[in-house]
């Protein structure tokens, strides 16, 4: 009996630990901050646009036969780029009827043998999601004349079939920028990023131009990760920029940039959310910059499916919908005054205005 | 005897049937036709040609990252890092073909060798390790994926990035240099050529040539090895050589005859599913060319599931793990076995 | 002492628990002679189930022993296969890896649990520490002792040395590798458990990205001895944490190559301290038992 013991006895220790620990664990009282059920106006007032739009064209025409693939070089699942896209894709075929299907994770050696694989099957609409796409839709839509193909983040498209949504990469950028330059109070700004990838790398100059016009002398370090799922390296980035005395941090690595919020939750640092709403994930978040793609992709795949949609290349942005800053909120509401509130506002109207705030 | 045949050939057979009936069941949970995702996997590997081209290339690239784990597991050493020498491979090749000039015919040898050579050194650099200070091939393989992984990022984000796109790739080569093909409509190219030359290759060396049966000595018994005169260190080294050698040649054949450029992630997976296709063949030549079909057929077909069904690609992860855990455990061959031997113990009797 | 330094030892002592944990289980099972490569797919598994069980019973300590059970279990089903198969070791380990990352995925997706957020936190002290860490500390001690100065730990490292013997002794070397399969995958579980519910508080597919091989890496640089383990364990965290630090220090430099530093630095030491490390002998060669 006493071997068993002494064999055992490691994991003993630990579960006389969780015992232990059962009685004293400090349950948590960090409630997530009360959540903001308002959503901004330009939001609601183009989504419900989209509706009433989508249902005067659905009474009339029958689009069951319609197969819609869509390509995703991240998880469905990452609560941010990959997964906005294919919640358009579940969004129209709620809406049409037709059958949709997506392929996930791909790498970019499967890239071009799933695109022929959704071509050859007889989908008459394929969007690829992201730059990376691009080189591969550009040779398969040739093959192909009488299918459409969609290509976000692209500022091309290709004639006669190929359309590219540009998803307001820049605007994003700039936005996001202006609320970190003008969060920060010492102009260090840390940002969490994945990989570098196009439109992050757009994304990120936009940043950069921008907290420096709001804020003179507003230094962005960028520090990469390596992965879009794992949420301790980004929380160990943060700390790292946090050391490094930035006061306000933005993420943009999707899910894994939860372990970003978090830890500027613990260190008591303003965190400025890109992408995805992330602000029940912890109360450092001030508000979240939203890239709603979901919006965008509907209304290319609603003009595709119309037939109307060919080879130009759209932008959108806030206007349509797509770019929203969100109320602010959290423990560090205070950070900013009316008067800086005034002045993101400002910037909000003139991306809805559609000023191209590359050219500034 | 004939009845020992019948359950090697049956054997693996009934092993993909089980692991097909647990996935059955896994899809059935999910809420999905375990029919028709069945089908969709067999149509997707063999329904078509062009689905049969991409199964053939997934399969020639797996077999020889099987085949790389299989000559350095020959000689006692285990090679994890298939994968960085792949990546080692398709960066030496594309370099050749981006900067040598010359007539099309040499520029794709000359790439191909240095594909197997690049490889080949970054496996060279493993065995150095091993004999030079002793560190564990395990680590330093698995280490040296990240690292050759991150320089290919490097290399096609910044010095020899297509200066026309922003992705982390090289331009596209020139058709001229593209390796030939085997049926240009179904894109079928001929690597699979050279994957069995090399299969044939590492059956001769092993099995027919006195330095291959040295290698197997010392992937035996050490010791012994020693005392015969064989030199570890050399054999090591070699085996490493070659290990890295064919892994490289399958990131050439990847560059090459299916990317036609060099391309973040153009190795990614194929280490440990080359693993996977060695140990299923038993790293034996035939095993391992029937191994690749079988895993590369999971691929593409896994690939065109999660194309055309909603069940999520993790689930075809489950399914390729159920299939190779059924094949290992061989439930067959060893119930036959098991029987043999209680014959063979009442004969005693 | 410099603060940057005081924060940098503290951060690397911390990001890298999840590691100690998963490392010293790993130890525990590659001892008796059995190679662990599926601490990757374990250690994904205990961070799902750490996550729901803990939201679920609100209590992160049951969240954890949960994720140790659940691990457990995984490692029962390993130690079968390996035990009683045969089974090529290496290749299961990377099977295993599939099931573990592709069951957690489509469980998450199923029953949409990527929702669930785990509010409690462990305690922390004045240094960051939470209880686990300290934890982890003992661990390293007791498994010294156990590993050294009693007769199981003798009778396990035996087993990994040469089983034939220690069954001729009239122990039975499958009730030992059982054993250790358990505990070890306790090990590895209550890592993943510390990775998604004590550092963090959500579950991401795929979070656990690589740490159970780096788990193994740490055991062979530190010659299957616990201490020597920790070391490797603290030699990736400051990898890591370094490839960051600089990052975050100097804008230009080239984020490929700041994110290749903590895979190099393992190559490098590993070279500096490997003469004369010597696996178990039996390590990953199949045992029967001769009647």
């Amino acid at each position: 009996m006493k071997r068993k013991v002494l064999a055992l006895g490691l994991s003993v220790l630990m579960a006389v630990g969780l015992m232990a620990g059962c009685g004293s664990a400090a349950s948590s009282s960090e409630a997530a901050p009360a959540e903001s059920k308002e959503e901004s106006v330009a939001e609601s007032v183009a989504e419900s646009e989209a509706e009433s739009e989508a249902e005067a064209e659905s009474e009339e025409v029958d689009y069951s036969a319609i197969q819609i693939g869509l390509l995703l070089s991240g998880s469905a699942n990452d609560g941010g780029w990959s997964q906005l896209a294919a919640d358009a894709l579940t969004n129209a075929a709620a809406k049409y009827g037709c059958t949709t299907n997506f392929s996930e994770s791909l790498q970019p050696t499967d890239f071009e043998t799933t695109m022929r694989g959704y071509a050859d099957a007889g989908y008459q609409i394929i969007v690829a999601h992201g730059a990376e796409f691009l080189d591969t839709s550009k040779t398969v839509a040739a093959d192909y004349p009488d299918i459409q193909f969609i290509n976000t983040s692209s500022m091309s498209g290709q004639d006669p079939n190929l359309a590219g949504i540009d998803l307001g990469s820049y605007e994003f950028g700039f936005l996001t920028g202006v609320v970190c330059g003008l969060t920060s109070e010492n102009g260090k700004i840390g940002c969490v990023n994945a990989l570098e990838g196009d439109t992050t790398v757009l994304w990120g100059e936009a940043l950069k131009k921008a907290a420096a016009m709001v804020h003179p002398g507003a230094e962005v370090t960028i520090v990469y990760t390596g992965s879009y799922d794992d949420q301790l390296k980004a929380k160990q980035a943060t700390q790292e920029l946090i050391n490094q005395g930035c006061d306000t941090i933005t993420e943009n690595c999707d899910a894994a940039g939860i372990g970003a919020i978090q830890q500027c939750t613990e260190s008591g640092v303003v965190n400025v959310c890109a992408v995805s709403d992330y602000r029940d994930q912890g109360e450092s978040v001030i508000c979240a910059v939203v890239q709603n793609s979901t919006i965008g992709i509907e209304a290319a795949i609603d003009s595709a499916i119309r037939g109307e949609l060919g080879s130009g290349a759209v932008s959108v942005g806030a206007a349509e919908g797509v770019i929203t800053i969100t109320d602010f909120g959290g423990a560090y509401a205070d950070k900013l005054t009316d008067e800086e509130r005034a002045i993101i506002a400002d910037y909000y109207q003139r991306a809805l205005d559609k000023e191209d705030f590359s050219k500034l | 005897m004939n009845k020992n045949k019948a359950i090697r050939v049956a054997s693996p057979l009934v092993s993909i049937l089980l692991a097909c009936l647990t996935g059955s069941l896994l899809i059935l949970a999910i809420g999905e036709n375990p029919l028709s995702a069945f089908s969709l996997i067999f149509k997707g590997a063999f329904g078509s040609l062009a689905n049969f081209a991409t199964t053939t290339s997934k399969m020639t690239t797996l077999t020889l990252t099987g085949l790389s784990y299989a000559f350095a597991y020959r000689c006692g050493l285990i090679n994890i890092g298939a994968e960085g020498q792949m990546y080692a491979g398709a960066l030496c090749s594309t370099l050749v073909v981006l900067y040598m000039p010359g007539p099309a015919a040499l520029v794709i040898l000359v790439a191909i060798v240095a594909g197997f050579i690049g490889g080949g050194l970054c496996g060279l650099l493993i065995g150095v390790l091993k004999v030079a200070f002793g560190a564990n091939e395990v680590i330093t393989t698995v280490m040296l994926n990240y690292v050759m992984q991150y320089l290919v990022l490097y290399m096609v984000a910044g010095p020899i990035q297509d200066p026309n796109s922003t992705a982390p790739q090289t331009m596209m080569f020139d058709e001229k240099y593209w390796l030939p093909w085997l049926n240009e409509s179904a894109k079928l190219h001929c690597g699979i050529i050279l994957m069995v030359l090399s299969l044939v290759f590492y059956g001769v060396f092993l099995w027919k040539m006195r330095a291959g049966f040295g290698m197997r000595v010392v992937g035996q018994n050490n010791a012994a090895a020693e005392y015969a005169g064989l030199n570890v260190r050399t054999n090591r080294l070699l085996a490493m050589f070659l290990a890295g050698g064919f892994a490289g040649l399958a990131g050439a054949i990847e560059v090459l005859g299916v990317q036609h450029r060099l391309l973040k992630g153009v190795a990614s997976n194929y280490g440990f599913d080359g693993m996977a296709v060695a140990l299923l063949g038993g790293t034996a030549p035939v095993g391992m060319f029937l191994g690749g079909i079988l895993i590369g057929a999971l691929k593409s077909g896994g690939n065109s599931l999660q194309m055309f069904s909603k069940i999520p690609s993790s689930a075809v992860d489950l399914i390729r793990a159920m299939v190779i855990i059924f094949v290992l455990v061989d439930v067959v061959a060893r119930v036959a076995a098991a029987r043999n031997e209680k014959r063979r113990m009442m004969i005693h009797e | 002492m410099n603060s940057s330094i005081v924060t940098f030892i503290t951060s690397m002592i911390i990001y890298s628990t999840p590691l100690l944990f998963a490392a010293l289980g790993v130890l525990l099972l590659e001892m008796t002679g059995i190679v662990h490569m599926a601490a990757e797919g374990m250690m994904i598994l205990g961070a799902y189930v750490a996550v729901v069980a803990s939201y679920y019973l609100n209590n992160i300590w049951l969240g954890a022993l949960c994720a140790m059970l659940a691990s457990a279990l995984f490692g029962l089903i390993f130690a079968v296969l390996v035990i009683e198969f045969n089974i090529n070791q290496t290749v299961l380990g990377i099977a295993f890896n599939l099931i573990g990352a592709g069951l957690t995925t489509t469980l998450n997706r199923a029953f949409k649990t990527d929702a669930v957020t785990v509010q409690q936190q462990f305690a922390k002290d004045a240094l960051g520490f939470s209880a686990p860490i300290y934890i982890g500390f003992v661990c390293i001690i007791l498994m010294w002792i156990f590993m050294y100065k009693t007769n199981t730990g003798i009778r396990f490292r035996s087993v990994g040395e040469n089983p034939t013997v220690v069954e001729s002794m009239g122990i039975s070397v499958k009730k030992l590798r059982y054993e250790a399969a358990i505990v070890s995958s306790m090990f590895v579980g209550f890592g993943g458990a510390f990775l998604s519910t004590g550092l963090l508080s959500k579950f991401t597919e795929n979070m656990s990205s690589g740490r159970g091989f780096f788990a193994l890496a740490a055991v062979t640089f530190g010659k299957y001895t616990p201490f020597g383990t920790f070391a490797g364990v603290l030699i990736f965290g400051a990898g890591e944490t370094l490839s960051f630090r600089l990052q975050a220090g100097s804008g230009s430099f080239p984020y490929e190559v700041a994110l290749m530093i903590p895979y190099i630095l393992i190559i490098v030491a590993l070279c500096a301290f490997s003469r004369n490390v010597k696996d178990p002998a039996s390590l990953g060669l199949p045992y029967k038992k001769s009647a």
